[in-house]
């Protein structure tokens, strides 16, 4: 342990019980708030007439806008955007805003701040503790988790503190004096907690780091080895972190609270929008449709199969038809939406025109339910017969020649061989396909938004679909997170099948 | 008499081949075709039953027409910065993360593999409203940065990366070492160029999924000034719904480009399929 260790763990050590009490004190601040909130501005333009239903907590009904007007009701605006906190008026369907107020904070002395002894001891034992274990820097393992208990004590400790306050507040009803009924709801605790945890996290691996350096002190060449490589990673894994990792947790948060673009409150609501996608017909329309159109992989892996076995041997030119099959895999999805809606367009379309040749009746493919979400499988299928087809060429071409010449000296028919040995020597080859196409099929949106909107009368409207309207056309995020949840759960065990079935077998490149 | 039959049977076979291939590439290409015949007709010549196979005079006018109807040269644009970046993105992180994972052996590689492993999992598709309001609350909503931002790092590329880098042989890092080449030089000189294949492949995929992506763009790219290819393709379809050429003029032109790509790299684009083409 060097003097630049120890200075290095000094100023990690001082950064953390910073960020720790920037999180406290912003928090605190926050509950200091809420007690003191006073200030209320009514912005709201709430229609007359309407039946005043309260749209409670989610939004103020008519009812309560109006009394808050009146200064008769009390109402606690639940927030956690700033000293101002607004709420949208909602009608008395709980659909349009028609308005919205606003309550602002004052300023004054510390309510809550008995909080901040508690806290600064903790920190200070903290602190002490982390340049202690330094000195047992060979025991790496137990000082980082002495560290973690150390620390999650004082962030348990200070997040109990702030929640009895916070009790206190409801306690004693939050009433504020008489010149506007409005009060500002103390905040959610469990986001300080993640923020604490966070910071936490970042203390544990900074110190990890430090101890780990002082124990390599002797072998720089792994010192610099380790550096390096962690360098040559941090740009992939800051954006994992961001935009994958992170998302997968904000994804489960969102389904559990409500999120309305315009309220800045969040509260948790449990199973609440779970609870509405399973009572909607929709989603289970959606759910249902998917996997009928899931239908198409399989279909379109016999057709590829069958092409495969046909074009199993040095035919001249097959290189060209390699690159031709693959066309439609790399092609714009959107042209390719586009040509199949005209070549299926019900009264100038050509297939319908072949149809008539044969004296065939039309057929309105795309505005008849019954047909419309077969004709986008036939379309997907069109789009993935090559790929099919060639990864099956793949698969024959490594079937062992002998293995087909002792079962045919052995007196079996091409059908026998063709069960017996070619069938179960593709299996691998088939089970990655299966899986990986219904997995893609799952992905697919754009044939959907170009061709058919979901329609007609939600024939086509598949999940991917369902989230996107119900995210960005209704604004729903919330219940768009619950839908994705879901999509998430099932997509992820259709990808621990197939890892499962991959595991053993040598990974080909 | 066997020997005979033994000649023609594989003449039998061979002409039933050619005659499948023939029918499976008239059932591909039959579609494009189509495609390109009506973006050369006249707005109401193809209004009629049974409709005229070839253009009766074709007009290539569509094509300027249906690409000025919009801006269409925009489009272009957006969509070329999108794939840029998603190409230089992806490339130089799956360089650089699978040249660590598969070179260097250092404190803290397993649990770090296993995360990454794990992101490998999980479905992007599922993520589209946490990564639509992370990108909202950095302001990056309706800008070039927010369309670009959650697809510049593909954890399929780390791991084609690294798979590329372990089957490459470790004798001529080492002879650079040797010759007093630093850990950097090694990755740039030596390292990046015996796997120019396996980049090419990453560009590859990583251009024709940006070229071709839609639903990203559509809910972070609102306005008409942000539009890539495909989205504007899609709005031109709303607007001009009854002019059959116009919007096959420019569907064509969406294709053009990736299809280019797509000729000239047909190679990496197999070797990509090999080791996985669905991600």
């Amino acid at each position: 342990m060097t003097a630049a260790h120890r200075r290095a763990a000094a100023l990690a050590a001082l950064l953390w019980a910073a960020a720790t009490a920037g999180v406290a004190w912003r928090t605190v601040r926050k509950v200091d708030q809420a007690a003191r909130s006073r200030e209320a501005l009514v912005l709201s333009h709430a229609a007359q007439g309407r039946v005043p239903t309260p749209a409670w907590p989610g939004g103020l009904g008519a009812r309560d806008a109006a009394a808050v007007r009146a200064e008769e009701l009390p109402l606690v605006v639940r927030g956690t955007a700033g000293t101002v906190v607004t709420a949208p008026v909602k009608d008395a369907d709980d659909w349009n805003v028609i308005g919205a107020v606003a309550v602002q904070a004052r300023a004054g002395e510390w309510a809550v701040a008995v909080l901040f002894p508690v806290a600064l001891a903790l920190l200070a034992a903290l602190i002490t503790g982390f340049m202690a274990g330094l000195r047992h820097a060979t025991r790496r393992r137990t000082v980082v988790g002495l560290d973690a208990a150390l620390y999650g004590g004082a962030v348990v400790a200070v997040v109990a503190q702030l929640s009895r306050a916070v009790d206190g507040l409801a306690a004693t009803g939050v009433v504020p004096p008489a010149r506007a009924r409005l009060a500002l709801a103390p905040p959610s605790l469990g986001f300080a907690a993640l923020v604490l945890g966070l910071v936490a996290a970042a203390g544990v691996l900074a110190r990890w780091a430090i101890v780990w350096h002082a124990a390599n002190a002797d072998r720089p060449a792994r010192v610099r080895e380790t550096l390096g490589a962690w360098g040559l990673i941090a740009p992939s894994l800051a954006h994992l972190l961001v935009f994958t990792i992170a998302p997968v947790g904000f994804l489960f948060w969102i389904s559990v609270h409500d999120w309305d673009l315009l309220a800045s409150d969040r509260p948790f609501v449990g199973l609440k929008h779970f609870r509405a996608i399973g009572a909607d017909p929709l989603f289970w329309r959606a759910l249902r449709n998917g996997l009928v159109y899931a239908l198409y992989v399989p279909a379109t892996m016999g057709a590829a199969l069958a092409a495969a076995l046909v074009l199993d041997q040095p035919l001249r030119g097959i290189k060209v038809l390699r690159v031709v099959v693959f066309l439609p895999y790399v092609a714009s999805t959107v042209a390719i939406a586009l040509v199949w809606q005209w070549l299926l367009h019900r009264d100038f379309g050509l297939l319908n025109a072949m149809l008539a040749a044969v004296h065939l009746p039309r057929v309105d493919w795309l505005g008849n339910p019954a047909t419309a979400l077969p004709a986008l499988m036939v379309v997907s299928a069109w789009g993935q017969l090559g790929y099919m087809m060639v990864v099956y060429l793949a698969g024959l071409q490594a079937i062992p020649v002998s293995l087909l010449e002792a079962a045919r000296l052995d007196g079996a028919s091409a059908w026998q061989r063709f069960r017996l040995v070619v069938l179960p020597m593709l299996r691998p080859v088939s089970v990655y396909l299966l899986l990986t196409g219904i997995i893609w099929s799952f992905h697919g949106f754009t044939l959907v938004y170009i061709m058919t909107e979901g329609g007609p009368a939600h024939a086509t409207d598949v999940l991917v679909y369902r989230i996107y309207q119900t995210a960005w056309e209704f604004r729903r995020f919330d219940v768009a997170a619950a839908m994705s949840v879901v999509l998430c759960l099932v997509l992820l065990s259709l990808t621990a099948l197939q890892w499962r079935t991959v595991k053993g077998e040598p990974a080909d490149v | 008499m066997s020997e005979r039959r033994a000649r023609t049977v594989p003449r039998v076979r061979r002409l039933t081949g050619y005659a499948a291939a023939l029918l499976l590439a008239l059932v591909m290409v039959a579609p494009f075709l189509w495609m390109l015949l009506t973006a050369l007709m006249d707005e109401f010549e193809v209004y009629q039953a049974p409709p005229p196979l070839l253009p009766a005079a074709p007009r290539l006018a569509n094509f300027t027409e249906a690409l000025t109807a919009l801006p269409f040269a925009v489009y272009f644009r957006n969509s070329l910065i999108l794939a840029a970046c998603t190409v230089v993105g992806q490339v130089a992180t799956a360089a650089m993360a699978g040249y660590a994972f598969a070179r260097h052996r250092f404190a803290g590689r397993t649990p770090l593999f296993a995360v990454y492993l794990g992101t490998l999992m999980i479905p992007g598709i599922a993520l589209l409203v946490p990564r639509f309001l992370i990108v909202d609350a950095m302001g990056l909503v309706d800008t070039i940065a927010g369309l670009v931002s959650v697809d510049l790092v593909a954890a399929w590329g780390i791991f084609l990366m690294r798979q590329y880098f372990l089957s490459l042989p470790r004798d001529m890092e080492d002879a650079a070492r040797l010759d007093g080449a630093s850990e950097w030089q090694v990755f740039t000189r030596v390292a990046l160029p015996l796997a120019r294949p396996a980049l090419a492949t990453v560009a590859l995929f990583a251009f024709i999924d940006a070229w071709k992506a839609l639903l990203w763009p559509l809910i972070v790219a609102r306005s008409p000034d942000l539009r890539v290819v495909e989205a504007g393709v899609a709005s031109f379809h709303g607007m001009y719904y009854a002019n059959w050429p116009w919007q096959m003029a420019a569907a064509v032109a969406a294709l053009v480009p990736v299809l280019i790509v797509f000729l000239v790299a047909q190679k990496a684009f197999l070797r990509g399929l090999a080791f996985g083409g669905f991600k």
